[in-house]
């Protein structure tokens, strides 16, 4: 049997317990709604989150900057190319412009180039990943390799250019991002 | 002979090291992204959420996690109390408390966890892995025009997690333990 002092004891330490656990929870989350007391919203909603509902995302711009210019980066620009008739080989160097305020890698950029007919011409690849550092412009180049098809198409028009073919099968791999284009996209401009 | 409960003990280290470990190390992350554009680390220490280096925190969020941080300090102060004084009479009240916190952290982090992860689903239609890697499709309404696109997410369950489970079974142990180190008339 317990006397009277150890179950006075028992009490105060089962008292305590509980205030103990109520304190570790009740301190905390009182700070916190002691932090946020002016708007308690930002209780729940992170201030980044906040400035993303609000349509403000230049945080995650190099510059901070408020023109939020993605194009940039899909849309690289051409700068230059070669051909090497014996091996069959091209390469194109385009300009990327990375306008995030984080590094990026470019995986992969793969495509197929066809005729009008649907032949395949040609193929296309990013010969090694290329990592885009925050804020700056990165040269890429893609190489491709043209087939036989492509020789007896070119070597039968009178004036051949490239207005005609199209890439199809275009996938984009930007830090495991991967974007498929389903839709062939016809070049504009001679590439000669 | 003086009585201690060893497991108790141990049990009460063990949970001082998770403390330490989860501040530092999640249980679970969510890597999205290869290289990473973004990553999710839960515990219940620690809960944070990366997007492109900006890190977002909610107070209510670091509120909760130092509730769970300084409640498993405390059961791990208790534990240690009654692991050198097991039969004393006011023992059985300090174990029963001590013991179930790592338990209650645990189920609570893997409720919360495999409750994530099917709220995603069902919301968003979204399937992220609970471990391991795997390609998840944009919903369509995102995705470019014509086009379709996945994004890589990889998740896996870090050491501290297992480590939390350990402390589960070490705690269990201590509870079972007690039995043999004390009479059963003061066995409650």
């Amino acid at each position: 049997m317990l006397d009277i002092r150890e179950e006075n004891i028992m009490q105060v330490i089962a008292i305590i317990l509980v205030l103990m656990s109520l304190g570790t929870t009740i301190v905390p989350v009182g700070a916190a709604v002691y932090i946020c007391r002016d708007d308690l919203s930002t209780l729940f909603v992170p201030p980044e989150v906040q400035q993303i509902i609000e349509g403000d995302i230049s945080f995650f711009f190099a510059d901070n900057s408020t023109d939020m210019d993605l194009s940039s980066f899909i849309m690289p620009t051409y700068v230059s190319s070669t051909v090497d008739e014996q091996t069959k080989t091209f390469t194109v160097t385009v300009n990327f412009t990375n306008p995030l305020n984080y590094d990026l890698t470019l995986n992969a950029i793969n495509a197929d180039a066809l005729n009008q007919e649907g032949d395949e011409l040609a193929t296309i690849q990013l010969s090694a990943p290329v990592t885009i550092l925050s804020g700056n412009t990165q040269l890429v180049t893609v190489s491709g390799q043209w087939n036989q098809t492509a020789e007896d198409y070119f070597n039968n028009q009178t004036d051949p250019d490239f207005t005609n073919i199209t890439l199809s099968n275009i996938v984009i791999d930007v830090n495991g991002i991967i974007i498929s284009n389903d839709q062939s996209i016809t070049l504009e401009g001679e590439l000669r | 002979m003086i009585k201690i409960n060893h497991l108790a003990l141990a049990a009460a280290t063990a949970i001082l090291l998770l403390i330490v470990a989860s501040i530092y190390v999640p249980w679970w992350t969510l890597v999205i992204g290869n290289p990473q554009l973004g990553i999710a680390s839960f515990s219940p220490l620690n809960l944070n959420f990366q997007l492109l280096g900006i890190t977002m925190t909610t107070p209510l969020i670091w509120a909760l996690n130092t509730s769970t941080l300084l409640t498993l300090l405390l059961g791990s102060l208790v534990l240690l109390f009654y692991g050198v004084k097991p039969d004393k009479p006011y023992s059985p009240k300090l174990l029963s408390f001590g013991y179930k916190i790592p338990l209650y952290a645990v189920t609570l982090f893997i409720v919360e966890i495999v409750g994530l992860v099917a709220v995603a689903k069902m919301a968003l239609g979204v399937d992220f892995p609970l471990m391991g890697s795997a390609a998840i499709s944009f919903p369509s309404s995102i995705a470019p025009a014509g086009a379709t696109g996945s994004i890589y997410v990889a998740a896996a369950f870090e050491w501290p997690f297992y480590l939390a489970i350990a402390v589960v079974v070490l705690c269990v142990a201590a509870r079972f333990y007690h039995k043999k180190t004390v009479p059963a008339t003061i066995n409650h």
